[in-house]
């Protein structure tokens, strides 16, 4: 027995395959929402990994540092350090903000870090580590900045000496490593004007500015101007150590709030992103429908095109399962076609998305078995229509 | 054989419809063609012609009466025969006005297609599907797509297919119809060489004034009755 | 015949195609595709530490002018950026009553003087009264002896003498006591004239006025400055460097100054002094480091880049600081070695600014050991690698 079903296909191959292609779009489109679910999640894991941390000890009755402003002075850390169980504390700042770089700007996330603690990128593509102690960035590769350039981040100039990738905040904005005082001065030093201003304001307040009391102006613009800030302090907790009872520890008897690695991803993928994913799980539901109703209209359409031809295989003896079988082939072949050209489009574009696609194979799979079962869906439509075609209408009244 | 081969119908009767709506499409119809023999059904239309032709295809089932094809019985007051669809594929042979034959299958395979639905193995069928092209001389294109052919090509692919299973009987409905005097009466010369050929009783439904001199026979069919009456038979 | 078969063929390529670019997407890319990474061999060389601190340019010596007691300013005669010497009047106070005072004083050494004068004729006089009365008593008392004159006429010569001598003790410590007394008001005319002088603000050294603080007529209490000079010539820069990043830090050292306003002109420069108490609060040294020569048109509170070089650490074994990374609170590089990944601990020593580390001996890494420098994602014991050339293209063009 010969495949109808392949015969018709191979007959009609372009209009097969144009079809496939329609549809694989449609179906890449709908793996690429996946996957930009997907990669939203990744996002927020790959932060908590990156930053090396087990513990992140941020300003009481918030949920910093990433979904909250957290502020905390910087020398807290050196009582943390103290703590039993503590194997490395050291200062973090995360600041999302503009950096220029040229003439445009790129939104990144300024990381301020200690060399050696955590914080720091734990891998680099290309360059080297900050060595000096000022002015130097390393920057995501995402952010377009290449080694040897100059960027400005607030008052000063960096040069990008090494690159990373996959180094983002929760909001898939790239990150751009700097020394930590650097970040301190960019996250809390104003402006030329408005420390002009502030300047002049101090100086006309007379308890400020005593005459008999030469150098107390300029020690109260210093102070004003200083910064010892930090958003959080990253805690390594010391191989075998628990790091539930060392947060347990720290929030008893610091009054400072710490996360564990658990509960910072909860914060971060239900509180961050869940509105995120319910736009998304809308969105690839409505993908869905429309795809099943595509694929069910293409295949009716087929069929009613064939409907002669059915007809007279019915009269002359063809089964009604033959008949019937025929259609399902079509449907799953197209969707098999569609899939793989969605599939391989999707591994295209995906990276040109400027937030990160993660194609997962189980998402593949759950999408491969999800459009068959579309197809056969679909096909009853056109099945029913071919059934019920009456043979004798072959034979012309 | 002691039983009558071809086909044989006696006293079909076909009623639409129940009570006082009831139509009576078929009226006591009797009809015997034997193997080889290539009768003419002539009747206007809405003269129970249409109905006929689908007892015959056994496409659908009187209300009464008796049919028997190739020494079998297939309708028997009530009784009918269990598997329709198998009788038409093996038993029973169409002609249709066009060729209908399935575009995305070249000759041979449209030929073939019956012996496979049958069970045969492809390359049996094909074999046999060779054969038939050969007779109807269209052997030279058969391993062309049915659009390449002409039209008088396709019909002979038609009567080709029709031929395929061996059935006892071949229905042709009007297969004349859009061809010319010349092609016409060529259609029906090799109607009549088939017939006798592969021992095959032919029922041809026409009423196309060209090729009524070449039955032998003839049957008129008029408000569902049927009269039998003998043709100038120049075959 | 034909056209069926290259139809077919055609299909039958075109799938094949498809499922290799199936195959091809589902291997590189995604979560199957192996790692990406770069090695290097561990080589000797030399290490080239630095320093880096951010500095601001000072003067070494810095100098507050202003009056020693409250009081209008009456004349300034300098103003910012005037090169002033040593000695050099720069302004002058209001010397309200002073100026009366100094004449009430001179007035009053004057007649001190006179007062002297005075004292030492009246000395004068009862010098002579008492050479007579001492001449007048010895003769008497030589006639007294010879029975001439009665013993009280001699014993009232006596008296007289002894009178005449008590009126020339007297009137000696007369003159002694006037001329204290004239000690005294000339003492207190130079007081006078001092505190006149102590309105004449003068330079104390070659310098350059940095700040003119008062104007004349302004009133300024005691210690207020009214011009604040500054040492031109003992300009240098004092760097702040990381506690932790300052190792190696010693007088003595070689470093390059960057000016903020000028960049793209290194100075060189010489580390002259540390500070013996560095900065808790953010955790920096200080220390000084002098121009090796001045540069001209260089402002005080600007800022610098300075680079303090160590000396070079040699036959050092080297990995690029790239390759360092950290399990846990670990530090080491993944080795490696027959297809496989082992991450080794290191410890480092000195880390040049071009980002060449040097491994201390005692790690198990060998020169000619090859190691992980970058990756495109963090490795395992067991993660599938891919060596290639380099992950990214060239860096941009200068």
């Amino acid at each position: 027995m010969i495949s109808l079903a392949g015969r018709d296909i191979l007959h009609s191959w372009g209009k097969f395959v144009l079809t496939g292609l329609g549809l694989g779009l449609l179906i890449g489109v709908t793996l690429t929402m996946a996957g930009v679910y997907r990669g939203m999640v990744d996002d927020a894991e790959v932060l908590i990994d990156n930053s090396g941390a087990d513990l992140w000890v941020v300003q009481k009755d918030t949920l910093g540092p990433y979904a909250e402003s957290s502020s905390i002075p910087d020398d807290v850390y050196r009582g943390i350090l103290g703590m039993p169980g503590v194997a490395q504390a050291a200062n973090v700042t995360y600041l999302t903000m503009q950096v220029r770089h040229g003439n445009t700007d790129v939104r990144a996330m300024v990381v301020g870090f200690e060399p050696g603690e955590p914080g720091e990128p734990g891998y680099l593509i290309a360059g080297r580590r900050i060595v000096r102690s000022h002015y130097e960035a390393v920057a995501d590769a995402a952010t377009g900045f290449r080694l040897g350039e100059k960027i400005r981040i607030r008052r000063h100039a960096f040069t990008v000496v090494g690159l990373t990738r996959r180094m983002v905040s929760s909001g898939g904005d790239p990150m751009v490593f700097i020394p930590l005082k650097d970040a301190q001065e960019a996250q809390f030093l104003k402006d030329n004007d408005a420390i002009v201003n502030n300047r002049a304001r101090t100086a006309a307040n007379p308890a400020l500015n005593r005459p008999g009391v030469p150098g107390l102006l300029d020690a109260i613009d210093a102070s004003q101007t200083s910064n010892h800030n930090v958003n959080a302090v990253l805690v390594r907790v010391a191989d075998g150590g628990s790091p539930d009872a060392v947060a347990q520890a720290i929030r008893r008897w610091k009054h400072l709030q710490a996360y564990t690695r658990a509960q910072m991803e909860n914060i971060l993928i239900a509180k961050l992103i869940a509105t995120a994913a319910k736009q998304i799980g809308m969105f690839l539901a409505i993908l869905a429908v429309v795809s099943a109703a595509i694929v069910a209209f293409i295949i009716y359409t087929m069929t009613l095109g064939k409907i002669r031809e059915i007809a007279v295989l019915k009269l002359i003896g063809t089964h009604n399962r033959t008949i019937a079988g025929m259609i399902l082939q079509q449907a799953l072949g197209l969707g098999l076609i569609g899939f793989v050209v969605g599939k391989i489009a999707a591994t295209i574009w995906g990276p040109a998305f400027p937030k990160y696609v993660l194609l997962l194979p189980g998402d593949a799979l759950r999408g491969f078995l999800i459009v068959m079962a579309v197809c056969v869906l679909a096909s009853t439509l056109a099945i029913r229509a071919a059934l019920k075609v009456d043979p004798a209408t072959a034979i012309g009244g | 054989m002691a039983q009558p081969e071809g086909i044989l119908i006696e006293g079909l009767s076909k009623r639409y419809g129940a009570g006082d709506t009831a139509v009576d499409a078929l009226k006591e119809v009797n009809m015997q063609v034997a193997p080889g023999e290539v009768v003419g059904l002539i009747g206007p239309s809405g003269s129970g012609k249409t109905t006929l032709l689908k007892c015959l295809g056994a496409v659908i089932e009187p209300t009464r009466g008796r049919m028997t094809l190739g020494g079998e019985a297939i309708y028997d007051d009530g009784w009918k025969i269990s598997d329709l669809r198998v009788l038409r594929r093996d038993r029973i042979g169409f002609v249709f006005q066009a060729p209908y034959l399935i575009p995305f299958l070249d000759v041979t395979d449209n030929v073939a297609l019956l012996p496979m639905l049958a069970g045969r193995s492809n390359a049996e069928s094909r074999a046999r599907a060779l054969e038939l092209l050969t007779a109807l001389d269209v052997a030279h294109r058969a391993q062309a797509q049915p659009s390449e052919l002409s039209g008088g090509e396709q019909q002979r692919v038609s009567i080709a297919r029709a031929l395929a299973n061996r059935p006892p009987v071949i229905l042709a409905d009007e297969p004349t119809a859009p061809l010319d005097s010349e092609r016409a009466l060529a259609v029906m010369s090799i109607l009549n060489q088939m017939a006798r050929q592969y021992q095959t009783a032919i029922i041809v439904v026409t009423h196309d004034e060209k090729i009524i001199p070449t039955f032998k026979r003839i049957y008129h069919i008029r408000d569902g009755r049927t009269v039998e009456e003998a043709g100038e038979g120049r075959g | 015949m034909k056209p069926t078969l290259i139809r077919r063929a055609g299909f039958i390529l075109a799938g094949a195609a498809l499922l290799a670019a199936f195959a091809w997407v589902a291997t590189r890319s995604g979560p199957f595709a192996p790692i990406k990474v770069t090695v290097t061999r561990v080589a000797k060389g030399t290490v080239a530490p630095t320093l880096f601190g951010i500095g601001t340019v000072e003067a070494r010596r810095a100098y507050l002018i202003g009056p020693t007691a409250a009081g209008r300013v009456a004349r300034v005669l300098v103003d910012v950026g005037d090169a002033v010497k040593t000695g050099q009047l720069l302004a002058t106070m209001d010397p309200v009553d002073l100026d009366q005072r100094l004449a009430s004083a001179a007035a009053a050494a004057e007649r001190g003087h006179s007062a002297v004068a005075t004292a030492r004729a009246q000395a004068a006089d009862a010098k002579s009264r008492q050479a007579l009365a001492a001449s007048e008593a010895a003769r008497y008392v030589d006639l007294g002896k010879k029975h001439f004159v009665s013993q009280s006429v001699v014993d009232a010569k006596l008296q007289q003498a002894q009178s005449a001598d008590a009126q020339l003790a007297a009137a000696e410590s007369a003159l002694a006591s006037a001329r204290q007394d004239l000690a005294r008001l000339t003492a207190e005319r130079g007081a006078a004239r001092q505190q006149r002088d102590n309105l004449r603000l003068q330079s104390p050294v070659d310098a350059v006025v940095t700040s003119r603080d008062a104007e004349p007529g302004s009133t300024v209490i005691a210690g207020q400055s009214v011009l604040k000079l500054e040492d031109s010539a003992s300009l240098w820069v004092t760097v702040r460097l990381d506690q932790g990043r300052s190792a190696g830090l010693r007088v003595g050292l070689p470093a390059d100054i960057v000016l903020r306003s000028s960049p793209g002109k290194t100075l060189p420069g010489r580390v002259v002094r540390i500070e013996p108490v560095s900065d808790s609060v953010t955790e920096e040294r200080i220390a000084e480091v002098a121009f090796d020569k001045l540069p001209r048109g260089v402002s005080t509170n600007e800022m610098a880049d300075v680079t303090v070089r160590l000396p070079s650490v040699a036959a050092a074994l080297i990995v690029p600081n790239a390759a360092l990374r950290s399990r846990g609170a670990q530090a080491g590089v993944w080795l490696y070695a027959d297809g496989r990944l082992r991450f080794t601990p290191v410890k480092t020593g000195a880390a040049g600014a071009d980002g060449k580390t040097q491994i201390v001996a005692g790690s198990s890494l060998k020169a000619g050991d090859e190691v992980v420098v970058y990756s495109e994602r963090d490795l395992q014991e067991d993660s599938r690698i891919k060596v290639v050339a380099a992950l990214v293209g060239p860096p941009a063009a200068p």
